[in-house]
């Protein structure tokens, strides 16, 4: 458990520079820290409890826009000001990078396996926020409809 | 209200829509908007469709249709403006100001507070090196990072300020940062140039335009994710490209 500390502590740090770039001011910005936390968090004890690494991707994608959902509804903010720079950690920018960078040095192998992996984090990530994104949108509409009825 | 002013209001929606969409909103988001407020001012049916590089709108006002379109030609992503011009929407809602008003109060909220050059270039340095930090780089490496993510604020300023577009911006600045990084570790300030290019790159990469095409996909906008998506791996083809060639550049001195 040790060895999570200093991680998320980056993941954090760098979600508030992130959202930070973007203008994003206020007792927002502590919000979107914890938010980055827990999305690491979440990944980091998946894998530990021996979730394979593509589905960590999704969960903590999930547990992150869950996160932002709440948080967003809380304080009244667009949920995008939270779910861009909370989920940040997780974008699989270096492994796009690697593997541009390879296909330029024309290293196919490193571009095709770090592009399949690329890949594969992009569509855990999409999963992860469809399922949340997707459960909050039912629980509304839910709640709309019993208070339309009361 | 009178033709004309429908007219000037219908105006003053689309200008909040593609303010909206500018600095970041998803595309359902910008549409659930602007139908919200045709509704509050009582049209009676409306057509909203959004994409990334465009908005059309018409709606139907004492029976008589308005229709209008607003081209996006530039993005530049404002969590901030996005979460007041949110809230002005709310209360727009629920007020009803004229259309007048309503462009008063999107001039304010455009010329809200934001960070000032100085800042958002330290904004910079502690995103790059908090990233090198997060890739498993030293803090001699996070003290390259950021120096260099720093510097590259202003390097990317006075690209967009000559009339350089955001491609044009990536290819130069991931030039510039990979040929920075490596001098310094050549002079033995930093360790690993690896991990202090990726925090860089992190600072650079798209994430913006690709988590929102991630949730334009999940809420069903196709299109508009494959153009987000589209975006962002172009920019990072790219950015890739500075960096490789810069790299092979300064690797024939070796450096």
């Amino acid at each position: 458990m040790k060895s999570f500390v200093l991680p998320v502590l980056w993941a954090a740090l760098s979600s508030l520079g992130f959202s930070m770039m973007f203008g994003l001011r206020s007792k927002k910005l502590l919000y979107v820290a914890i938010g980055g936390a827990i999305t690491w968090l979440s990944y980091l004890v998946s894998m530990k409890i021996g979730v394979n690494e593509v589905m960590a991707y999704a969960v903590a994608a999930g547990l992150g826009t869950v996160f932002s959902e709440i948080m967003a509804r809380a304080i009244k903010t667009p949920v995008t000001a939270f779910v861009i720079p909370v989920n940040i950690p997780l974008v699989p920018g270096a492994s796009l990078y690697y593997s541009l960078l390879a296909m330029w040095q024309k290293d196919f192998d490193t571009f095709l396996d770090k592009g399949k992996y690329t890949a594969a984090v992009a569509c855990a990530m999409a999963l992860g926020i469809l399922v949340s994104t997707m459960l909050f949108r039912l629980i509304k509409t839910g709640l709309d409809k019993r208070r339309a009825r009361a | 209200m009178t033709q004309n002013e429908y007219e000037r209001l219908m105006t003053a929606i689309m200008d909040m829509g593609k303010t909206m969409l500018t600095c970041g909103a998803e595309i359902y988001r910008v549409e659930d908007t602007i139908t919200r407020l045709i509704k509050a001012y009582g049209g009676t049916s409306w057509q909203v469709n959004a994409v990334p590089s465009h908005i059309l709108a018409s709606a139907t006002f004492d029976g008589r249709e308005y229709s209008l379109m607003r081209r996006i030609d530039q993005s530049e992503t404002d969590l901030e403006l996005l979460h007041r011009v949110n809230d002005l929407s709310r209360r727009i809602c629920s007020e009803k100001p004229s259309p007048e008003r309503i462009q008063q109060m999107l001039e304010k909220a455009r010329n809200g507070k934001k960070y000032t050059d100085i800042q958002l270039s330290l904004i910079y340095a502690l995103t790059g090196g908090m990233f090198t930090m997060f890739f498993g780089g030293i803090w001699r490496d996070a003290l390259v990072s950021a120096f260099t993510s720093g510097s590259l604020y202003w390097v990317r300023r006075l690209i967009l300020k000559n009339g350089g577009n955001r491609v044009f911006v990536a290819l130069l600045c991931s030039a510039y940062a990979a040929l920075l990084t490596k001098l310094l570790v050549y002079a033995g300030i930093g360790m690993d140039a690896d991990k202090i290019i990726i925090g860089i790159v992190m600072v650079l990469i798209p994430g913006v335009e690709m988590l929102n095409g991630l949730r334009d996909f999940s809420v069903g906008d196709i299109q508009a994710g494959l153009m987000h998506l589209g975006e962002a791996l172009f920019l990072g083809v790219i950015i890739a490209a500075g960096a490789a060639g810069m790299l092979m550049l300064v690797g024939s001195f070796g450096v």
